[in-house]
């Protein structure tokens, strides 16, 4: 069991998108990293994960925290951010990424949302590969 | 004179053989017409802006400009147009059970409203199909236009949600029947695309009838929808969270293939013609959607009479 958003949560998450035939077939044109912030209290970026994704495959994946954030995401063609609940949600398969875009439960801080509706099948097969890792979320002791 | 069977004035008709249970007619007793609700209002606005007739629509100008444009900017342009007109026949066929799903609960304003809303989607199908018979004249294989998700949207979820109504008129199916209709197929596919529409042929300055009928689409929709939003923020103010998922779990399944119509649309035009942008649709989509999603998620937190009381101004932004 992993807490959300850590190597050891973010290095499973990649271990899962490797052994993802469906992924790698619905991304198959992919190219660029993308990366999901934590929003703080503040609305800033608490904690952040970073996915270099490529046809399909996830050639690196980092957790970021604090003076690595801003770097790393500035340097990444797409953000998604919300808050705690939210990514609960998208995690568990309650709320799809594009449809969180669409209604503005998760924000695109970086990225143009007409680029990512190819990949409305690629984004649920990501997001399905992150439930089957065995998660926890803070506060949930 | 031929022979017709006798009925006296005494004798009831086989429908009126059971014995009829007493009815209160709201509009003899105090209670009359409440004019503050929001379909009320509505109906008003229509009964003064919604009274243009596609017959009087001068096509005249728009004949000439179409024998002028390229192959690729007519096929465009019916490509767009053969799905909107598929899309106001559905809308106009698959309408009434939800009608008659409002009657049946006794709301009177709404169905007033509604009674508007119907004659105005049977006006855009006269509008459309004037349009293909004497401008573009040539109406073969129009159908071929329907891609994937635009079939199933159109030959599916929406005749089969609006029509679940005849069975099961439940807040729950009234909410998933108006998720399909008001928010998916009006709010993202038929607003999107004549938004796009209209800004195409007013920029290439062509087709100046058509612009006249797509400025009156335009404010009819804006009216539907703004009933739609009004519906479903009733419905979500009236019976909470578990409604709330049904509408969000509706909205959830549906997204795609609205999005997914319009992949269809651009798939086909590498290079569009009139200064088309992909982009543009989407992001409007996106838009409007979102404008309309936290609307009627607000209601979750509402009492019906702050449904009911909204202001003319509130209602103009949910729409």
């Amino acid at each position: 069991m992993h807490e959300v958003f850590t190597q050891p949560w973010v290095d499973a998450w990649a271990d899962e998108i490797a052994r993802s035939q469906e992924y790698r077939q619905a991304a198959a044109s992919w190219e660029g990293p993308l990366a999901l912030a934590l929003t703080d209290a503040d609305g800033g970026v608490a904690r952040a994960v970073r996915l270099d994704l490529w046809h399909g495959s996830c050639r690196d994946a980092r957790a970021l925290a604090g003076d690595d954030i801003a770097p790393a995401l500035d340097a990444t063609d797409y953000v998604l951010q919300a808050d705690l609940a939210t990514w609960r949600r998208v995690l568990a398969g309650e709320l799809e990424p594009i449809f969180g875009l669409m209604s503005g439960k998760l924000k695109l801080t970086r990225g143009q949302l007409p680029k990512l509706l190819p990949y409305v099948t690629a984004s649920k097969e990501l997001v399905a590969a992150a439930g089957r890792v065995p998660s926890r979320f803070p506060h949930d002791d | 004179m031929a022979d017709s069977p006798t009925v006296s004035p005494d004798s009831p008709s086989p429908a009126m053989s059971e014995p009829a249970a007493a009815r209160e007619f709201r509009t003899l007793d105090s209670r009359g017409l409440d004019h503050r609700l929001p379909p009320m209002r509505l109906w008003h606005k229509a009964k003064k802006i919604g009274i243009w007739d596609p017959q009087a629509i001068d096509f005249s100008q728009d004949r000439a400009h179409w024998q002028r444009l390229s192959p690729l900017e007519q096929r465009v342009i019916l490509h767009q147009t053969s799905l909107f007109q598929a899309g106001e026949e559905s809308v106009t066929l698959d309408l009434l059970p939800l009608i008659q799903a409002i009657a049946g609960e006794g709301r009177l304003e709404e169905e007033m409203f509604l009674t508007s809303f119907l004659w105005e989607e049977a006006k855009h199908v006269e509008a459309f199909d004037r349009f293909l018979t004497e401008v573009v004249v040539d109406r073969t294989d129009l159908a071929a236009f329907q891609g994937p998700c635009y079939e199933q949207i159109f030959h599916h979820e929406l005749p089969t949600a609006l029509g679940a109504l005849r069975d099961d008129p439940s807040p729950s199916a009234q909410a998933a029947a108006s998720v399909t209709y008001n928010m998916i197929v009006e709010g993202v596919l038929a607003e999107t695309g004549y938004h796009a529409y209209a800004k195409m042929l007013q920029e290439n300055g062509i087709l100046p009838g058509m612009q006249t009928v797509v400025g009156h689409l335009k404010s009819d929709e804006a009216r539907h929808l703004a009933y739609g939003v009004f519906l479903l923020s009733r419905l979500v103010a009236e019976h909470g969270d578990d409604l709330w998922q049904v509408v969000e779990a509706r909205m959830q399944e549906l997204l795609p293939l609205a999005l997914g119509v319009v992949q269809e649309l651009f798939a086909e035009y590498p290079d569009p013609p009139f200064g088309l942008d992909v982009d543009e649709f989407v992001l409007f989509a996106s838009m409007q959607f979102q404008r309309r999603f936290q609307r009627i998620e607000k209601a979750r937190s509402q009492t019906l009479d702050e449904i009911y009381r909204l202001d003319d101004e509130q209602r103009e932004v949910a729409a």
